[in-house]
């Protein structure tokens, strides 16, 4: 390539350099999304595996029994066995410390006899000591390093720890040095303890829950059979990688959702570089006119547009690389937080700064570049080589364009439809339909631009006179410059109002169910610091307490526990109480007399509408459970709805769960008080009745109420935080839109100066524009934005979370979206309708 | 626009193009450098048939053995005077020292010395189309393509810069074809062809 002709187009870009740097700023935070959104994901998988890779170890298989747990004694059977190599039991739960305030620690009970085999950090090589010294004292505890540093624990030091009602001291054994980082981050947040010391803490007496096996020698298929021939009933065998698999599934849809909004801002990214190379193609069309006219081929100006692309491709790439990093942290909190709120516990310690997120976000900023600037290069080599190209002959192949765009436009909507309609459970195509329809309704704003040309202008005229004329008559006339910014203006304001529509309608679906659903009047269970899973029990002499206080109508016990089934576990609820009835359910399906019926004791289960979708369950088919008698059919008479968990729930009549698995603890209740008796002395009252000691949490409905939606909001903050970037890639490409423009109309603003404009007549007729443009991107951004609120409802959050909700689409919701059109793009228009103001016309007209 | 044109223009001539807006004096130029092809008929310049050539060819050729001056100029304002001539050379795949120093002998020559590193648009008029000029002969073509040289010029300087053209012309033997409305132009040309409504005439 000619050296030369790159220095020409390199020395283009410097001469306008806010041009340049806000493509590079586009590319940049496109690239940074994408990058933050990767970092987050990643280190919270990173701190995932980190865990299981320490709480499972060497593990090749494990041995699980659900709620019940596995009776101790099968230890030494399994080591007898042939083919088991090692065999170690595990006694798991969490706990919280009063030193580390909201922070989950995971307490792992090991036999340290059986340990170095299956767990390899435990070996005193690795560990820097020796584990035997757990069974040296009662209540003895290991801490990895980093925990003993952040909260200055050292050996012979002790750790109050809280477990479900009860609260505990333990003794520091020793302190863990474990030689890998991946054992350190993995031991970030974990108590190691012996197995007596963990059941007594956790009260799981007799039981463990589960013996890690390392399955070896010459047929482990064999050995396999042979355990599984040993477990009694309600006890199962799996496969160790499995769960580490099942976890890393339940938040790939999360993962999938946010991965989705960073693609998005990267497509701003791509209009803001699209809009750039056009603009720097259109403004040269003279000169590469030229340069085809002295000799230069079309592959030579190819090659030094699409060189000077991938310089500012680089430089936003590397730009967004290091904003990706430092956005990744913010995001990485936020993530982590959601995880743990919705899933399971996890602790990410800072982000890893993984090669290959780097490598991918630097691919795509340069990829997307690439084909950003396809388009102009395209212009600039079928530019004929002639001197003179008028800026008309460009306007009207815009024009000509618009109605080949909205065709275009056609397809890529009735694509989109087509691949939303394939039955499928899968979320990705959801996503690959919603951005089709978008972009095949953006493909369209271009269009109505040209067929609104006319009562723009008739408008603009009534109301502003010639020169109001003048400016509606600007948007149409100088298409190839407003079609795409109005289209990108479009784009993201449908995607905040449709995120918007989806959230409220979510909000209000929440809301909602939880008036349906907590229908007691004070709430007891016992503290916890993990909020997806059931944990602890409420001691029965405080069950017994409270259900016999004066004044209480009526109490509803729920056992919330992890049962087996034969495709991985199921959260299961066992209620019972006084008086329950259906009425506590939002049954989407099946009857209310036979939800009546399984809630009063007969057979059956309610299944919620996100366990429904994942197992394929309605009214009239089964949910198979592992009983300690072994594998049984539960009918389901009724789906409900339910926003407590996204991987579903199934309700069983207390009495029937008793029944089969021999459980009677309680894990929460529910209280009704005497009409008349105010809520704040009805917890008074109770909490009068409580045990010394007691350690439970009473709330009211109320303060449950607005904890749950406090969960909900911060689970929603994360794709506010990313809305709001998205529009900052919008707001940037219509503010460079609207340079172009301004660069492009400096002969015509000259002109009109020169015949006696005002430099407060040219701002006001140019920000009128840009105040057009903004009433239609708000009109046209309404159905957009609604199809993607309600394909958003209907299909991606269905898919992502199996959750169904009513769409609800306030006024206001509309009204900020329109807003938010009109000045966004008057804000974009700002700076240059004052730059364009003030415009010396004796330098707009000169001509070279 | 164009019909029946049948003309032949030697080595080392000077002809002159005249005839009224629209007459197709820009389409007769278009075609003889091959940026255009005609519906029918040859185009042929030092022995090569451009109506045989694939666009890339006559590409190609353009850049080997056709020099261009316009009537605005056009000058490729991100690069300097020096550049701007030194650019038909890289692209025939000469950019040595030798290269450099005809850049400079030729920019002495029509009296910009010192202002190869100015940027065309520190130039008047007069002086961006003397750069053009240089340009279209710094690759020593076989023809030089002129449409209406000094068309965006004063009197006196499209006088200043015809003299520099006629004598650029002798001094590096070259063919020139023309196309003006400006008689002080024509004046000069060995020979002057009129067109008229797309068909051409011998007006001297």
């Amino acid at each position: 390539m000619s050296k030369l002709l790159l220095r020409a187009g390199l020395r283009h870009l410097k001469r306008q350099p806010a041009q340049a740097a806000l493509a590079v700023l586009g590319i940049a935070l496109g690239v940074a999304v994408i990058l933050a959104i990767d970092l987050a994901v990643e280190s919270s998988r990173e701190a995932l595996r980190a865990s299981v890779a320490v709480v499972g170890g060497e593990a090749t298989h494990r041995v699980e029994g659900g709620a019940g747990g596995v009776p101790s004694d099968l230890v030494a059977v399994l080591r007898s066995t042939s083919g088991v190599i090692a065999s170690a039991p595990v006694v798991e739960g969490f706990g919280g410390a009063s030193i580390l305030p909201g922070r989950a620690l995971r307490i792992l009970g090991i036999d340290p006899l059986s340990e170095g085999a299956v767990r390899p950090w435990s070996g005193e090589r690795q560990a820097g000591l020796s584990m035997v010294r757990l069974l040296s004292e009662e209540r003895a505890v290991v801490v990895g390093s980093d925990l003993a540093h952040e909260v200055g624990l050292e050996s012979g030091g002790s750790l109050l720890v809280r477990v479900g009602s009860g609260v505990e001291e333990l003794h520091v054994q020793g302190v863990l040095q474990p030689a890998g980082g991946l054992a350190r981050a993995g031991l970030r947040d974990l108590l190691v303890m012996d197995v007596s010391t963990a059941q007594k803490l956790l009260g799981r007496f007799g039981v463990v829950d589960r013996i890690d096996l390392v399955v070896g020698g010459e047929d482990p298929e064999a050995t396999i059979a042979r355990i599984r021939q040993l477990l009694p009933d309600g006890l199962r065998l799996d496969d160790a990688g499995a769960r580490e698999g099942e976890m890393e599934a339940m938040i790939r849809s999360f993962d999938l959702n946010l991965t989705a909004l960073g693609l998005l801002a990267l497509l701003f990214g791509a209009f803001l570089i699209y809009n750039t190379m056009t603009f720097s193609v259109v403004q040269r069309r003279r000169t590469l006119g030229t340069l085809r006219a002295v000799g230069a081929t079309r592959g030579e100006v190819l090659r030094t547009i699409l060189t000077e692309a991938v310089l500012l491709g680089a430089v936003g790439t590397a730009l967004g690389l290091m904003l990706g990093a430092i956005l990744g942290r913010g995001l990485v909190r936020l993530v982590t937080r959601t995880i743990q709120d919705l899933y399971f516990v996890v602790s990410v310690e800072g982000v890893v700064l993984a090669p290959s997120a780097l490598a991918k976000a630097a691919v795509f900023g340069i990829v997307v570049t690439l084909l950003a600037t396809l388009p102009a290069a395209w212009e600039a080599i079928s530019s004929p080589p002639r001197a003179a190209l008028g800026r008309s002959f460009l306007e009207e192949k815009a024009r000509g364009s618009a109605g080949r765009l909205a065709r275009v436009g056609g397809l890529l909507f009735v694509a989109g439809l087509v691949v939303l309609l394939v039955p499928t459970q899968e979320v990705a195509p959801a996503f690959v339909g919603l951005f089709l329809l978008v972009l095949g309704m953006a493909a369209f704003a271009p269009s109505v631009l040209v067929l609104l040309a006319r009562p723009i202008t008739w408008a603009g005229r009534r109301t502003g006179g010639l020169l109001g004329a003048m400016a509606a008559r600007g948007v149409v006339a100088s298409l190839s410059r407003t079609g795409p910014a109005m289209a990108s203006l479009v784009v993201a304001v449908a995607v905040t109002l449709g995120l918007a529509m989806m959230v409220s309608s979510f909000r209000g679906s929440v809301e909602r169910w939880l008036h349906v659903t907590l229908s007691s009047d004070i709430y007891v269970s016992v503290p916890s610091t993990v909020a997806a899973r059931p944990q602890g029990e409420l001691p029965p002499e405080v069950v017994r307490a409270l259900a016999d206080a004066p004044r209480v109508t009526a109490v509803h016990l729920t056992r919330s526990v992890e049962l087996l089934a034969p495709s991985g576990e199921v959260r299961v609820l066992a209620v019972g109480g006084s008086s329950d009835r259906s009425s506590r359910y939002d049954l989407v399906s099946g009857r209310r007399e036979a939800a009546d019926r399984v809630l009063a004791g007969g057979e059956g289960v309610l299944v919620s509408e996100p366990l429904a979708f994942r197992r394929d369950l309605a009214p009239g088919g089964d949910l198979v459970l592992l009983t300690p008698e072994g594998e049984r059919a539960f009918p389901v008479v009724g789906v409900f709805r339910d926003y407590g968990s996204d991987r579903g729930v199934a309700v069983l009549p207390r009495s029937e769960y008793m029944r089969q698995w021999g459980d009677s603890a309680v894990t929460s209740m529910g209280i009704e008080l005497e009409a008349g008796l105010g809520v704040e002395e009805g917890l008074s009252l109770l909490r009068g009745r409580l045990p010394d000691g007691a350690g439970v949490t009473l709330r009211s409905n109320l303060e449950l109420r607005r904890a749950t939606l406090a969960v909900f909001d911060r689970t929603f903050r994360i794709t506010s935080v990313l809305q709001a970037l998205v529009f900052l890639v919008a707001f940037v490409g219509v503010l460079s839109a609207m340079m172009a423009l301004q660069l492009d109309r400096a002969r015509e603003i000259g002109v009109l100066r020169a015949t006696g404009l005002t430099p407060r007549e040219v701002w006001r007729m140019v920000t009128v524009q840009t105040g057009i443009m903004g009433v239609l991107a708000g009109v046209l951004a309404v159905p957009v934005g609604v199809m993607m609120g309600l394909v958003m409802i209907y299909v991606v959050n269905r898919r992502s979370f199996g959750w169904g909700m009513e769409p609800a689409l306030g006024g206001d919701v509309v009204a900020s979206g329109v807003f938010l059109a009109i000045a966004g793009a008057l804000l974009a228009g700002l700076y240059p309708s004052w730059k364009m103001s003030r415009t010396p016309p004796s330098e707009a007209l000169r001509d070279e | 626009m164009l019909d029946e044109v049948d003309l032949e223009v030697r080595s080392g001539e000077f002809v002159a193009l005249v005839g009224p807006s629209g007459s197709g004096k820009s389409t007769l130029l278009n075609l003889v450098s091959g940026i255009d092809l005609p519906d029918g008929g040859r185009v042929e310049v030092g022995g090569t048939d451009l109506t045989a050539l694939s666009e890339r060819d006559r590409t190609l050729f353009r850049r080997r053995h056709l020099g261009f001056v316009f009537q605005f100029f056009n000058l490729v304002p991100t690069l300097t005077v020096e550049e701007n001539l030194l650019l038909p050379l890289e692209l025939k795949g000469r950019s040595g020292a030798r290269e450099r120093e005809r850049v400079r002998d030729l920019l002495a020559v029509v009296g910009l010395g010192g202002r190869g590193d100015t940027f065309p648009d520190r130039l008047s008029g007069g002086e961006q189309q003397r750069v053009a000029l240089a340009r279209g002969l710094v690759h020593e073509p076989l023809l030089l393509l002129a449409d209406e040289p000094t068309g965006n010029l004063d009197r006196e300087t499209g006088v200043r810069v015809l003299d520099l053209l006629t004598n650029l012309l002798e001094m590096e033997g070259r063919t020139l074809l023309v196309a003006t409305h400006a008689d002080d132009v024509a004046a000069r040309a060995h020979r002057v062809l009129r067109l008229e409504e797309g068909r051409l005439r011998s007006a001297t």
